[in-house]
């Protein structure tokens, strides 16, 4: 059986104003799986996901991406693991090119040449003329599919997106999805954080609702079934908070 | 695609100097700001070093004139000297505007201004002299918190900030590499500015650099290079710890006309009210 790429291990996360932004939240990704986290605004789903970059260290519990701890020896984890933002903002007086390189670099991709650079954009749809043109002058939906470009480039064996797909239309929605599976058959282990529960369904090989810090609900695409998941989130943003078995 | 790019090497921490810092000065070198900024401190440093050079003539010719008139005639007592003007005022005034330029030396008098003294002629007597150093203290010194206010801030604003960090970088790796990098934008221009216009001066006749002089002002260098990462790390350090690059950029100009202007002149006057 696959060792877990991404795990999760009673992660808690307290503010020192006393809020409980993440309450105890277990769960584990396995190389090839996505793994969709679904919860309202202030769920916790991205300070789960900056607690796997230690942009916050955890109150309790652990974050490991490759069996790393993310807090204790964050440097060696974040080797693993790429990471896409909901708005990727990028350098906008580089070029889309000149950005790829520096993320490329930054992720100890010394020697990659620039038709290297050129596969990896046209593989995730950008056209021949962004190449070179400066970002600041790329749409959102382009520079989301640079985002993914730049963690592509890094090849980290952990992804994690966070709501990737908002505000992007249904085109530039859809072949995201495209890439996404496309990653996913490259045995990448992906986690990402969304509002956008059909997308979800399409791709998620596991689903967890999370409702003020806690993961209230997690199932397989098996055991999922043909439930209307739509249904099952409204259900348990109105139901009380009881943490998921 | 993706296999070959697995083989590729992993990240070092030397490798990361040069990415960071590079990618910070080709950030600047194509921003607008960089090229009004440099316009300015060529403009400025053309304009004082012409300003100073005329200064240093003037100051010559004086000299020569006194020179001449201190030599010994018959009848007079005692001996007269006189100072010659120092080269390197055409990069800093110092103590020149308010040192006398001649002195009467005699057996019982001891050594006094002389009352031939002249006094310099200046254009800019109702203003500090719009000498090298002033443009360092004052002008570069505002261009490096106008490069470092953004730094840190900038970077959260547009959220590249967490790519970067989500990469194998700790934070005080990166904000090393932030400061390398948009010191190097500063200065490096300003340094070629400084030797050009040092070559220029160079071939002129009447001022004829000796070692020491250059010993000086490599020191000069030396200092300019201290004073200046000084600034450049107190504007990373308070972008670093501004909600916004607005309120940075606020805090950063208060602390520049404080550290530059009024903590300087206060402290000048505090201690004359003190040894009086």
């Amino acid at each position: 059986m696959d060792r877990a790429m991404i795990q999760a291990i009673n992660l808690t996360k307290r503010y020192e104003d006393g809020l409980l932004a993440l309450d105890h939240v277990s769960f584990e990704i396995l190389p090839g799986e996505v793994f969709c986290l679904l919860g309202a605004n202030g769920a916790g789903k991205t300070t789960t996901i900056n607690l796997f970059l230690d942009f916050i260290p955890p109150t309790e519990g652990e974050a490991r991406i490759n069996d790393t701890d993310c807090h204790l020896n964050p440097l060696e984890a974040k080797k693993y693991v790429a990471y896409v933002s909901e708005n990727v903002m990028l350098y906008g007086n580089f070029t889309a090119r000149q950005n790829l390189d520096f993320f490329a670099k930054l992720g100890g991709k010394r020697h990659l040449s620039k038709k290297d650079y050129y596969r990896v954009m046209a593989e995730v749809g950008l056209e021949g003329k962004a190449f070179e043109q400066r970002v600041k002058e790329f749409s959102k939906g382009m520079r989301q599919k640079l985002g993914i470009a730049i963690a592509m480039v890094k090849d980290a064996p952990a992804i994690l997106l966070d709501e990737p797909t908002s505000g992007l239309d249904p085109k530039a929605g859809a072949e995201f999805l495209d890439l996404l599976t496309r990653l996913k058959a490259q045995g990448k282990a992906i986690l990402m954080s969304t509002h956008d529960i059909f997308r979800s369904k399409e791709i998620a090989d596991r689903v967890g609702i999370m409702k003020e810090g806690k993961l209230v609900m997690q199932r397989t695409r098996e055991e999922l079934g043909h439930e209307d998941l739509q249904k099952l989130y409204l259900d348990y943003m109105e139901a009380g908070v009881m943490t998921a078995a | 695609m993706m296999s070959r790019i697995s083989q590729d090497t992993g990240s070092t921490s030397d490798h990361l100097i040069g990415v960071i810092a590079r990618k910070e000065l080709l950030d600047h070198l194509l921003s607008l700001k960089y090229h009004v900024c440099i316009l300015a401190m060529a403009v400025l440093l053309g304009l004082s070093v012409f300003v100073m050079y005329r200064d240093y003539l003037l100051r010559m010719e004086i000299y020569a004139s006194m020179r001449e008139r201190a030599r010994p005639r018959s009848g007079e007592a005692g001996v007269m000297a006189v100072v010659e003007p120092r080269r390197l005022l055409v990069f800093a005034e110092g103590l020149d505007e308010v040192l006398t330029r001649g002195y009467a030396v005699t057996a019982y008098g001891g050594i006094q201004p002389h009352e031939w003294q002249t006094p310099v002629a200046r254009i800019f007597a109702l203003f500090a002299p719009p000498d090298l150093l002033y443009i360092v203290k004052a002008l570069l010194a505002l261009i490096a918190l106008l490069f470092a206010y953004d730094a840190v801030s900038g970077e959260k604003e547009s959220g590249t900030l967490k790519l970067v960090l989500g990469s194998a970088i700790s934070r005080g790796q990166f904000a090393a590499r932030k400061l390398m990098g948009g010191l190097a934008t500063v200065l490096l221009p300003f340094f070629t500015l400084w030797v050009a216009v040092l070559l220029v001066l160079v071939t002129r006749p009447s001022l004829a650099f000796a070692h020491e002089d250059l010993a000086r002002l490599s020191l000069m260098f030396l200092a300019t290079l201290l004073y200046i990462t000084a600034f450049y790390s107190l504007g990373v350090l308070v972008s670093a710890l501004s909600r916004s690059s607005a309120a940075a950029l606020v805090l950063l100009l208060f602390l520049w006309a404080a550290l530059v202007f009024a903590v300087p002149n206060a402290s000048l006057r505090s201690l004359r009210w003190y040894a009086w």
